[in-house]
C-alpha cells in the first residue's frame, strides 16, 4: 500500500454503554477513494468522524500525517478536512454560492479569490453558475442539493474528504449521475477521500480500497475486485451476495430480456400470451386468459406499469407488482408497444444470479 | 416579476392605510376636541368625555414609555438566557429555564404590582417590574425555539466545516432563529400595551388612569377613550411589524 495519510489503531468509542468502534486498526491510502460500507449501526459515521475530531475516541488514536488529531487544533484540522453528509445541511439563508464559500469565508479569502473559486467550483460539479450562484437551498432539487454540499466540502480545496453518505438522499438513477461526476472529479483531484455508503453498488463503483464493517469492527479491508473474489468471511461472503443479485437487476435492462411481439390487427401478441391493444394517449388494453378460462381486460396505464427498453431490471420488478399480469409491454420513446418482458424471465435471471 | 410587482403594490397599500391610521390616532390623541366630537356622539349623556387633570397625549407618552422600556429589557434579558441555555456550556440549564419562564408567566401581573409596592413604592417602578416578568417569557421562550429549530444537519454541518461556536451563532443560528426571537418580541410588546393599563392602580400613570377614572366615576365615555387608544396603538404596531418583517 502506498504511504497511508490516515491511519487507526486500537480506536475505540463508547457512549456510555454502548460501544460503537471496539478496536479499529486501519491504514487509509493518501490520493484513493476509501469506501467504507457495513449495515447501519456498524460504527461507520462514528470512525469518519473520529477523524476531524467531531468524536473523540475513548482509546486509542487517530493520526494524520503521522502525527496524533489530538496535537491538531480541532478548527484547524477540520478546515483541512472537507466534509458532506447524507442530509447535506445547507445554510438555508445563504445562497449557493455563499455556502460553497463558507470555509473560504472563514479563512479570509479575499474576495476576488472567492469569487474565483466560486466559479471553479460550480463548474466542476456541473451546475451553471449564472444560475445556481445565487438561488437559496429551498429551490434545489434533492440532487441539486448534494452536489451543492460536495462543492461545500471542496470549497477551500482540502487534502481530505470525509463524506458520510454524500448521495444518500436521492433516488437511484439521480444517484449514479452524482457517481459518475464524483468520479470524473476525482481523477482531476486525487483527493484522499473517506466515503461512507451502504449501497454496495455504490462502493463497488467508487472504491479504490473499501472497508467492510459490522459491529464496531473492521471485518475485511481490501481492493473492491479482491474483496469480491476472496471474502474472507461468510459476513463478507452474505454481505456481497445477496446484494449481488439485485445489483444485476440494477445493471440489467428491459431490452436485454425483452421478447418480440407480433401484430394482429390492431392488436399485439407474443409469448405470455396476453393480448396488448394500444388504445388512446397513455393507455393500454391488455387481454389475458384466466385460470377458469374465460378472457378478462386490464387496462394498462404505461406511466405506471410499461417499461421503456432502457429501463432497469428492478424497476420492471415494481412494474410487474403493480400490473398484476405475467408481463408488461414495453414501449418506445414514442408510445408505441414494441416487446414484452415476462417475469419469469426475470426470475430466471435472479436464480441465475 | 408581476408577482413580486403586485406585492410590492400591496406593501405600498398596506403602508399607507397604516400611515393614515396613525394619522388619525394622532389627531385624536393630541386633540381634547376631537375627543369630544367623538366621544359625544357614542355618549351624549356622559358627564365629562376628558380625564380631569391630565391629558390624553401625557397618558398615552407615559403608556407608550413603561410599555417600550418593559419589552427592551424582556429582550435583553429574554434572548441573553434563550442563547445561553441553547449552548453547549449552558445547555444543563435549559430545563430551569423553561420552568421559570412558565412560572413567572403564571403569576398575575396585579399581584407582581401590590407585591412589589411595599418594596419598589409608589409610581411607575412596579408597573414595570410586573411587565418585565410577565413579558419575558414570550421572548425567552421564542428565542429558544427559535435555536432549538435550527436543524442538527446544519449544526453539523457547520462544526465539521470547521466553524468556531461563536461563528456558528451568527452565521448560522441567529438567522435562522431571528423571525422566531421577533415573534416573541411582537407578543412580548403587545401583552405589555394590554396589561401596562393596570398599572394605573398604584399611580403608574399611562392610559389606564383615563380608564380607571372612567370605572370609579361610571362614565362609559372615558373607558372607551383609553381602550381606543390602546387597542389603535395594539393593531397598528402589529401590522408595522408584520409590514417590516413579515414578507421575509
Amino acid at each position: 500500500m502506498r504511504e497511508a495519510i490516515i491511519e487507526f489503531s486500537g480506536v475505540e468509542v463508547k457512549y456510555g454503554e454502548v460501544e460503537a468502534l471496539r478496536g479499529i486498526d486501519l491504514k487509509i491510502p493518501g490520493g484513493k477513494v476509501t469506501v467504507i460500507i457495513g449495515p447501519s449501526g456498524c460504527g461507520k459515521s462514528t470512525m469518519i468522524r473520529t477523524v476531524n475530531r467531531m468524536v473523540e475516541p475513548t482509546r486509542g488514536t487517530v493520526r494524520y500525517q503521522g502525527q496524533d488529531v489530538k496535537t491538531f487544533d480541532k478548527i484547524e484540522l477540520r478546515r483541512q478536512m472537507g466534509y458532506a453528509i447524507q442530509n447535506v445541511g445547507l445554510i438555508p439563508h445563504l445562497t449557493v454560492e455563499e455556502n460553497i464559500l463558507l470555509v473560504p469565508r472563514l479563512l479570509g479569502w479575499s474576495e476576488d479569490k472567492k469569487k474565483k473559486r466560486a466559479k471553479e467550483l460550480l463548474d466542476l460539479i456541473g451546475l451553471d453558475a449564472g444560475k445556481y450562484a445565487n438561488k437559496y437551498p429551498s429551490e434545489l432539487s434533492g440532487g441539486e442539493a448534494q452536489r451543492v454540499g460536495v462543492a461545500r466540502a471542496l470549497g477551500a480545496d482540502p487534502p481530505v474528504l470525509l463524506f458520510d453518505e454524500p448521495f444518500g438522499a436521492v433516488d437511484p438513477l439521480k444517484r449514479e449521475e452524482l457517481q459518475d461526476e464524483f468520479i470524473r472529479i476525482q481523477r482531476r483531484l486525487r483527493k484522499t477521500v473517506l466515503f461512507i455508503t451502504h449501497d454496495l453498488s455504490e462502493a463497488i463503483r467508487l472504491a479504490d480500497y473499501m472497508v467492510i464493517m459490522k459491529d464496531g469492527v473492521v471485518v475485511q479491508a481490501d481492493a473492491p475486485e479482491r474483496l469480491l473474489k476472496e471474502p474472507g468471511s461468510d459476513f463478507v461472503e452474505q454481505f456481497l451476495g445477496t446484494d449481488r443479485t439485485l445489483q444485476r437487476l440494477t445493471l440489467l435492462t428491459a431490452d436485454r430480456i425483452a421478447r418480440p411481439l407480433r401484430a394482429e390487427k390492431e392488436e399485439f401478441v407474443g409469448l405470455s400470451g396476453v393480448s396488448w391493444k394500444p388504445l388512446e394517449e397513455g393507455e393500454i388494453l391488455a387481454k389475458f386468459k384466466k385460470d377458469s378460462g374465460e378472457f378478462a381486460y386490464r387496462t394498462v396505464r404505461v406511466s405506471i406499469h410499461a417499461a421503456r427498453p432502457y429501463a432497469s431490471l428492478k424497476e420492471c420488478v415494481s412494474r410487474f407488482l403493480a400490473l398484476g399480469l405475467p408481463a408488461i409491454p414495453v414501449v418506445d420513446d414514442s408510445g408505441k408497444v414494441v416487446a414484452e418482458v415476462l417475469f419469469d424471465d426475470i426470475q430466471r435471471i435472479t436464480k441465475e444470479g | 416579476m408581476i408577482f413580486k410587482g403586485s406585492r410590492k403594490k400591496d406593501r405600498k397599500k398596506a403602508l399607507a392605510i397604516n400611515a393614515f391610521m396613525a394619522f388619525l390616532l394622532a389627531v385624536y390623541v393630541l386633540s381634547p376636541t376631537v375627543q369630544k366630537l367623538v366621544l359625544r356622539s357614542l355618549f351624549p349623556n356622559a358627564s365629562s368625555y376628558v380625564h380631569p387633570r391630565i391629558s390624553l397625549a401625557h397618558m398615552t407618552l407615559v403608556h407608550l414609555g413603561l410599555t417600550l422600556s418593559a419589552t427592551a429589557l424582556s429582550v435583553v434579558v429574554g434572548v441573553t438566557v434563550g442563547v445561553y441555555v441553547t449552548r453547549s456550556f449552558g445547555r444543563e440549564y435549559l430545563p430551569l429555564a423553561v420552568r421559570t419562564n412558565a412560572l413567572l408567566q403564571s403569576l398575575p401581573p396585579s399581584a407582581v404590582i401590590i407585591l412589589a409596592f411595599p418594596i419598589l413604592g409608589f409610581g411607575w417602578k412596579p408597573t414595570l417590574l410586573a411587565l418585565f416578568l410577565y413579558s419575558l417569557l414570550p421572548v425567552a421562550a421564542n428565542t429558544i425555539i427559535g435555536f432549538q429549530s435550527v436543524g442538527r444537519d446544519i449544526l453539523d454541518a457547520a462544526d465539521g466545516l470547521g466553524m468556531k461556536e461563536v461563528q456558528r451563532l451568527w452565521i448560522v443560528e441567529f438567522p435562522i432563529a431571528f423571525p422566531h426571537i421577533l415573534n416573541g418580541i411582537r407578543h412580548a410588546f403587545i401583552l405589555n400595551l394590554g396589561t401596562a393599563a393596570i398599572g394605573a392602580v398604584i399611580g403608574a400613570g399611562g392610559l389606564g388612569s383615563i380608564i380607571m377614572s372612567g370605572l370609579i366615576s361610571n362614565n362609559s365615555a372615558l373607558v372607551l377613550s383609553g381602550t381606543i387608544v390602546i387597542s389603535s396603538i395594539a393593531l397598528l404596531s402589529e401590522s408595522v411589524f408584520s409590514l417590516m418583517f413579515g414578507g421575509q
